[in-house]
């Protein structure tokens, strides 16, 4: 069969000097599904924004249909029949389903919306590709799952020949992500073009037809997936073989460093948001808290981390109430925080490595010479600390904004590593970094476990969490609903039902969290 | 290999292209300046002469200063405020903290000063006090005074959210009533007069600044100026406070997050950059006066974010940046003093045009994109050969 997409020796220089793609060649067949696998920084999104016209290539040619496309924007895009799922939702949360899909293309009556125009549209859609959508619903009423749905409407009905989705499962539970592989396959069937990033490999093989490995910004090759294995796929994105398995001795857990006692928390509109919940995390042990985006977890990580105050219920750190202590005080008790997105409270991106590295440390002593900075000491330390954690770079001077995301977490898993600690919070350590910077970043908590911390882990990668924690609780509407004190016999699928709310464990079971 | 290279090759992309710009934009400011003053002045090369040599007076017997001045001092003299107003603006615009109040800090700075000489060493209580006293008695209440004009609207903003850009442009016009309100009643103003203050005796002005002969003159204001900006360095890159304030300025979250604490450090930077306007506007009148006239705002308070701007909130660049600012004003000043020469104010478009070329992001965009894919393709060359 005949390409239906080309893109030709595509070259793009970003402005910081970065070559994030160098003559990639991609192509794709009408009808097939087809996964771009890489590490992080690797130039898929690069790529992809090409195509949906946020960025227009320095050198090389698109080509749809057997025409050479000159994509400026996203509505060029669009019109060339091209549609994207965002990792994080463009959706207006107080409008209705219908409202959100029709947005950029609204059906008029005279000079007003036709809202029933736009939920027949909306209903047309669906029915013909097989989604089961309510188009009168709001959005803010809707689960994540369909929220996705939503997103992947939004786009068929402008028309689109060629999805692309970037992460589309990385918020799902395996049961929705099922669901959406299902309704994916029908749109392929019904002769779409899709183009899926993912990290995760088991689903890459799972879903698609045809595999392209870019590495570095350069196509490494493409393959049919059932010429490929899981393993060949990672060893030619990272060059190596990783092993993604953390060898990890059982825990050995010491007394409680972090007890949360009836915790209740209203969020700014007023919402319960989190429910009575009770919990403990002792030296010495990983718990994992899981469950769907939305359900609590955020608020929860907030209050412990003092990014946000709690209203009914006690925190302790270390014996001490943290509704007290500013987050100054609280990182002087030992709390350090992997922040779930980096960019925004993980780092400085226009600061260099070193100014990111010692952020936190600023009141130590060792650092101060007078009022003045004690340069040399903090010069030696970054140093060391960006040979130790890994992170690729010209010197410690460079900027931040110039690494690839994995090399900023190590950055960030550095600084808060690096500091005096008892407590360790870890939310999506691994969000969006590439295998190799990944396992380290695991591998370290559990160091950092084995030298006795405490350390909560929250992470959509369900892998992952299994993996890492020694015992794991499940959020789900603001409550623990299930708390299990041993992982390992814990399979993906009983958690799903957990997550999804469908099953749910006893008060005395739930108690146990709090190892009193 | 290295050593073949000049020290503009060696630069990294970013800073090259910074030069490249700034270079093209000062040429442009410049160009215009010829051609204006080609078109209006009666003897063009004259007054190019003026305005591009005059203030280097002292190096240049052809310059014959009109009577009364020093053209070289002309050029110190403008540099002081802005030197001072520059460093004030860069400590707060580093916390993107965006008080505009400075304009009402340099005039509130300069009434105090001019409060406290009239009352040591005016007409209007006592007389004759040391003029040391006067000083520094003016520097020190005219910097608390300073101080306040910022510091409200940053309370403001912190008690009640209040947009602090707006309530400090409008704290300019209360500090711009309040002075005119002392001169036009009997507050300040010498009876004897329609709008001035009264007067106090010469001694502090002569302490101030010393005369040698007709072509140096020393001024302590400029001492203070650069000690200030020196400061400011100090205090901004190379203490934890500072790593902190311009921390807050880069990302606020983060900041917050690691523990800073951004609203009080927010306020801080608001009272340091008013205290700073304050003291320049006392070495203002103690430089040059022995009586207050303050009905007009001075615009010094603006060229301190201009000259912020230029130096990227960095205090040691403020020395070139202010320098050459003042430069083009003393030249532009002495040049119209002229027998027909064309007026001052062609200095404004002159620096309007700079700041135009040296903000549009888009300006010298193609260059600085081919800039940077050349660059970009020559490391990855570099890179290849050693690997290979």
């Amino acid at each position: 069969m005949e390409n239906y997409l080309v893109m030709q020796d595509v070259t793009k220089i970003y402005n910081n000097g970065i070559i994030a793609n160098n003559k990639v060649n991609f192509s794709a067949k009408k009808g097939e599904i087809h996964a771009i696998c890489g590490e992080n920084g690797a130039g898929k999104t690069t790529l992809m924004k090409m195509l949906f016209g946020i960025e227009q290539p320095d050198e090389g040619k698109i080509i749809i249909n057997g025409v050479e496309k000159h994509l400026n924007s996203p509505s060029d895009a669009i019109k060339a029949g091209i549609g994207m799922v965002h990792q994080h939702f463009m959706q207006v949360p107080s409008l209705t389903v219908a409202e959100n899909v029709t947005l950029g293309i609204e059906p008029t009556k005279g000079l007003v919306f036709d809202k029933q125009k736009a939920v027949e549209m909306t209903q047309a859609c669906c029915e013909k590709y097989g989604f089961n959508i309510n188009p009168l619903a709001e959005i803010q009423d809707l689960s994540v799952g369909v929220k996705q749905k939503v997103e992947i409407v939004k786009a068929l009905v402008k028309g689109c020949e060629i999805l692309i989705l970037d992460e589309p499962t990385a918020v799902l539970t395996p049961q929705e992500t099922r669901e959406l592989f299902v309704q994916l396959k029908n749109l392929r069937d019904s002769g779409c073009t899709i183009i899926f990033i993912s990290h995760k490999l088991n689903e890459v093989k799972e879903l698609c037809d045809r595999v392209t490995v870019i590495k570095r910004g350069k196509t490494i090759g493409v393959w049919n997936i059932a010429d490929v294995t899981e393993a060949d796929i990672s060893r030619h994105m990272v060059g190596v073989d990783v092993d993604l398995n953390i060898p990890k001795e059982p825990a050995k857990p010491g007394e409680n460093v972090l007890t949360v006692k009836d915790l209740t928390v209203y969020n700014e509109a007023g919402k319960k948001k989190v429910d009575g919940v009770s919990f403990s995390v002792r030296r010495g042990e990983i718990v994992g808290i899981a469950g769907v985006e939305g359900n609590g977890q955020r608020e929860l990580i907030d209050v412990i981390t003092g990014l946000a105050k709690y209203n009914y219920g006690s925190i302790k750190l270390n014996g001490k109430e943290v509704r007290e202590m500013d987050i100054r005080t609280l990182r002087k008790n030992g709390m350090v925080h992997i922040p779930e997105d980096r960019n925004v409270y993980g780092c400085a991106l226009n600061m260099s490595i070193r100014d990111n590295m010692v952020a936190d440390k600023m009141d130590d002593p060792k650092y101060n010479k007078g009022v003045m900075l004690d340069e040399k000491a903090i010069a030696q330390d970054t140093t060391a600390w960006v040979d130790e954690y890994r992170v690729l770079c010209d010197s410690d001077k460079q900027l931040v904004g110039m690494l690839s995301g994995g090399n900023v977490q190590k950055v960030v898993v550095a600084r808060e590593f690096t500091s005096h600690s008892d407590l360790i919070i870890s939310d999506q350590p691994t969000r969006g970094i590439d295998v190799g910077a990944a396992e380290f970043v695991r591998s370290r908590m559990v160091d950092m476990r084995d030298q006795g911390k405490a350390i909560i882990l929250i992470s959509a990668d369900l892998a992952e969490i299994m993996s890492l924690s020694d015992s794991m609780i499940v959020m789900h509407g603001g409550k623990i609903n299930g708390y299990f004190p041993d992982v390992k016999h814990l399979t993906e699928d009983e958690l799903g039902f957990y997550m999804l709310g469908v099953k749910h464990m006893s008060e005395e079971e739930i108690r146990e969290a709090l190892h009193e | 290999m290295n050593k073949k290279k000049n020290f503009i090759q060696r630069m990294d992309v970013e800073a090259r292209f910074s030069l490249i710009r700034t270079a093209m934009a000062i040429a442009i400011g410049l160009g215009l300046a010829v051609v204006l003053i080609l078109l209006s002045a009666k003897n063009p090369a004259e007054s190019l002469r003026y305005f591009f040599l005059g203030p280097l007076q002292i190096l240049n017997p052809n310059v014959k200063p009109a009577i009364g001045w020093n053209y070289f001092d002309y050029w110190i003299q403008q540099m002081i405020p802005i030197l001072f107003t520059g460093a004030a603006v860069s400590i707060m615009f580093s916390a993107s903290k965006i008080n505009l109040g400075l304009e009402g800090s340099i005039m509130a700075g300069g009434l105090a000063c001019a409060w406290v000489c009239c009352l040591l060493d005016g007409d209007m209580v006592a007389k004759n006090a040391n003029p040391a006293l006067c000083i520094i008695l003016g520097l020190a209440v005219a910097t608390i005074a300073g101080a306040l004009v910022t510091l409200i609207p940053a309370l403001l903003e912190k008690r009640f959210g209040a947009n602090v850009m707006v309530t400090s442009l409008m704290m300019n016009y209360v500090i711009l009533y309040i002075s005119q309100y002392c001169l036009f009643s009997t507050t300040l103003r010498d009876p004897k007069t329609s709008k001035y203050s009264y007067q106090w005796t010469e001694k502090p002005v002569l302490t101030f600044k010393k005369i040698f002969g007709t072509k140096i003159t020393f001024r302590w204001g400029l001492i203070i100026a650069i000690v200030v900006v020196i400061l400011a360095w100090i205090f901004l890159y190379k203490t934890k406070w500072g790593f902190r304030i311009r921390q807050i300025g880069q990302n606020p979250s983060f900041a917050k997050y690691v523990g800073v604490s951004v609203v009080g450090l927010g306020v801080l930077v608001q009272v340091i950059g008013g205290a700073i306007g304050g003291l320049g506007g006392a070495t203002v009148i103690l430089g040059n006066y022995n009586y207050y006239y303050g009905i007009e705002m001075t615009g010094y308070g603006w060229d301190g974010v201009i000259m912020a701007i230029f130096a990227r909130n960095n205090p040691k660049k403020l020395f070139l940046s202010c320098a050459f600012i003042a430069y083009i004003r003393a030249g532009a000043l002495i040049m119209s003093t002229q027998p027909g020469g064309p007026i001052n104010e062609m200095t404004q478009i002159v620096e309007g045009v700079i700041i135009l070329f040296l903000l549009a992001e888009r300006f010298l965009a193609k260059t600085h994109r081919k800039m940077i894919v050349a660059d970009a393709r020559d490391k990855q060359a570099a890179k290849l050969a050693a690997e290979a």
